[in-house]
């Protein structure tokens, strides 16, 4: 049985706006699962529709045995974390945490146990008597926690519950939230707009975008067999690199590179193809599929760094990769396309690179290969699977 | 930004002068007040002789000692009432979704507009026709203030409410409130700044409101209120301009007190309308 079932639920506004299409989604218990996308996909109306406080237009919610479809959201034994964590101001951090345990009416023992094993599990003993507005952050956001936590829900529901923090105390936040669920191991949807969230918390990733789903899976999944071009450009940072190339007897040609498709894309003429960063790498002038590329910026990273350079090749022509590209709007560009497709190449730290040094680089991992016309996978050429005939340029 | 100390000078004496024009009124009022005689007095000038006379003879005068106690009954009666229906109502208008809520609404502010003058003929011949038990008394005075200024009050702690973040209430609600366990345990205490202020500025309103009581308790001189009893001090061809004035510093006083005990959280009231916490 599914801890969580989502059947073609839809989301139609009044006016006509369709927020969340037929998703269907089946959680199991005491997964974590990230819903991720851009602004405006849909996710956190879904996950409102999940805790009730947005109706279902149509499809039904499951949680367990029970259709929750229409239930009361105070009816539902779901916990939600908000984004600005929705403490209540005029209470202390213990009456935070017995709020909701005192309007269902729970014995006093049984709340003031409850109470004390959450203070002692997120380190809130100290600071029960203060006040939200006392407190940082990180605190905040751990009487939050604390107070979905102690109602021993069925579900988690969180949104977005690390935006408000700065970046180091994100980072330390995302591991603190992992242990825990790993402790608890309750049922957790948790949405995201920041895809390295998603891709370190979830056991399963669900990709959206204007409404529906692009692709469900492990994060491993996600990031090496992404569904479409909006996946692939959405999840990685930096994000994929994505160039359009003709195909001439079976083999994209884009600039100095030759790649054999090896029989996806049979038939097209015009392909689009996806090369991560990571999956290039620095090379020697002798080696055979090197082409060299003069680095017009540098980013370093401390353990790596990013090699910005311009190849001759079209941006890929699929809607997605052009709507993920905001380089390619036209008025957004500093510099025009006439000087090349803005690439990029993460390399490890070693030898100092600078701006306009000509370095040579090669294929080192999976290339993509997506429908132009549909943005889909066609395929996916491992190193292995391909040999790359590349012409040499200086 | 610091300001130089010439610039603090032009903002501290541009302060000083419209306090001084503000405050002038009041202190000729006082001054007159104290005028011992019953003749006119005209201009800013210190009384020759100084008396508490004219301070007593307005109380006897007007009657005080009764109609201060009508003046309270009825804005204590209509404070209680309008802050009530203004605090529910506006909650309901701000959190709540129903069918027509923003017609409603829009019906409530147009209490905001119509003036009172235009409505106290009709409304006389309306309580003498169909409520006829309630002429002249409190009660009725109550209704018709509450009437009027439940419009002020309903668009006040709609705002109030409308600036609350949802999650708020939404965290709420999935805690398992209702809407009136929602507003009673959790809006109610981070709104009283703002309904503090909406108790002192009806309670001001109700005080201070001469039009109502004069026509609606013209039968019941007995239930008459302070501002009312002020016109006695005026004559056809008499006019005690001594005994007005203290007449109106004894009306005005029970308000500043008022004002003086609540002025911090009034003061927060207002301002919470204007900056975000």
């Amino acid at each position: 049985m599914k801890a969580i079932y989502l059947d073609s639920v839809t989301k139609r506004y009044a006016n006509g706006v369709l927020a969340v299409d037929g998703v269907e989604l089946a959680v199991e218990p005491g997964e974590f699962i990230v819903l991720v996308g851009p602004s405006g996909c849909g996710k956190t109306t879904l996950l409102r529709m999940l805790a009730g406080l947005e109706s279902v237009s149509e499809g039904s919610i499951r949680l367990g045995e029970k259709d929750i479809t229409h239930e009361h959201p105070r009816r539902r034994d779901i916990a939600m974390v908000f984004q600005d964590y929705a403490l209540y101001p005029q209470m202390t951090v213990a009456e935070n945490l017995r709020f909701a345990l005192k309007l269902r009416k729970v014995p006093k023992a049984t709340i003031d146990e409850r109470v004390d094993h959450v203070a002692r599990v997120l380190g809130l003993e100290r600071l029960l008597d203060r006040r939200p507005g006392l407190l940082s952050g990180g605190q905040r956001q751990r009487v939050a926690l604390g107070r979905a936590i102690v109602r021993e829900p069925a579900a988690f529901l969180m949104d977005e519950p690390l935006s408000n923090l700065d970046a180091k105390l994100r980072v330390a936040m995302r591991a603190e939230l992992a242990r825990l669920h790993a402790r608890l191991n309750v049922t957790t949807v948790y949405v995201t707009h920041d895809q390295v969230e998603a891709m370190t918390l979830g056991d399963r990733v669900v990709v959206m975008s204007e409404g529906r789903v692009q692709q469900v899976g492990p994060p491993g999944d996600i990031y090496s067999r992404p569904a479409n071009v909006f996946v692939a450009a959405f999840m990685g940072s930096p994000p994929m690199n994505l160039v359009s190339a003709t195909v001439e007897d079976g083999v994209a040609v884009l600039g100095p590179l030759r790649i054999p498709l090896g029989g996806h894309a049979a038939g097209a003429s015009v392909v689009d193809v996806g090369i991560r960063p990571g999956a290039l790498r620095l090379a020697a002038a002798s080696e055979a599929g090197a082409f060299g590329v003069e680095v017009d910026v540098v980013e370093d990273l401390g353990d790596e760094r990013l090699l910005g350079f311009r190849l001759m090749v079209p941006r890929a022509r699929s809607a997605d990769a052009v709507a993920s590209d905001s380089m390619a709007q036209g008025d957004d560009r500093l510099i025009a396309d006439e000087a090349g497709t803005p690439l990029v190449a993460k390399v490890p730290t070693g030898a100092p690179i600078a701006v306009g040094d000509v370095v040579q680089l090669a294929l080192a991992g999976e290339v993509h290969v997506f429908d132009p016309a549909t943005g889909d996978a066609l395929g996916v050429l491992a190193p292995a699977d391909r040999a790359v005939v590349g012409e040499k340029t200086s | 930004m610091t300001s130089s100390r010439p610039d603090r000078a032009v903002t501290h004496a541009l302060l000083l002068l419209f306090s001084f024009i503000a405050v002038l009124p009041i202190v000729a009022i006082v001054l007159t007040a104290l005028n011992g005689s019953h003749t006119a007095v005209g201009g800013i000038e210190l009384p020759q002789p100084l008396s508490l006379h004219a301070l007593s003879r307005a109380w006897d005068t007007a009657n005080f000692s009764s109609t201060l106690v009508s003046s309270a009954i009825i804005a204590i009666g209509t404070t209680i009432l309008t802050v009530t229906i203004s605090v529910l109502a506006g909650y309901a208008f701000a959190i709540l979704r129903f069918p027509g809520r923003n017609l409603l609404f829009a019906l409530v502010l147009v209490g905001l507009v119509v003036p009172r003058e235009a409505m106290i003929i009709p409304l006389y011949y309306d309580v003498n026709s169909y409520a006829s038990f309630l002429s002249g008394t409190y009660a009725i005075v109550v209704l018709a203030e509450t009437g009027i200024l439940v419009a002020f009050g309903v668009f006040w702690m709609r705002a109030f409410f409308a600036a609350v973040p949802r999650s708020l209430i939404d965290a709420a609600t999935l805690d398992g409130a209702n809407p009136f366990t929602v507003l009673r345990r959790v809006l109610l205490k981070p709104a009283w700044p703002a309904v503090l202020t909406l108790i002192v500025l009806i309670f001001l309103w109700s005080w201070n409101e001469f039009l109502l009581p004069l026509v609606l308790l013209a039968g019941s001189p007995e239930h008459q209120t302070a501002p009312v009893s002020l016109a006695l001090f005026t004559g056809r061809t008499t006019r005690d301009v001594p005994g007005l004035a203290a007449g109106s510093l004894i009306v005005a006083a029970p308000v500043l007190l008022l004002y003086v005990v609540f002025q911090r959280q009034f003061i927060r009231g207002v301002m919470s309308g204007a900056v975000k916490g």
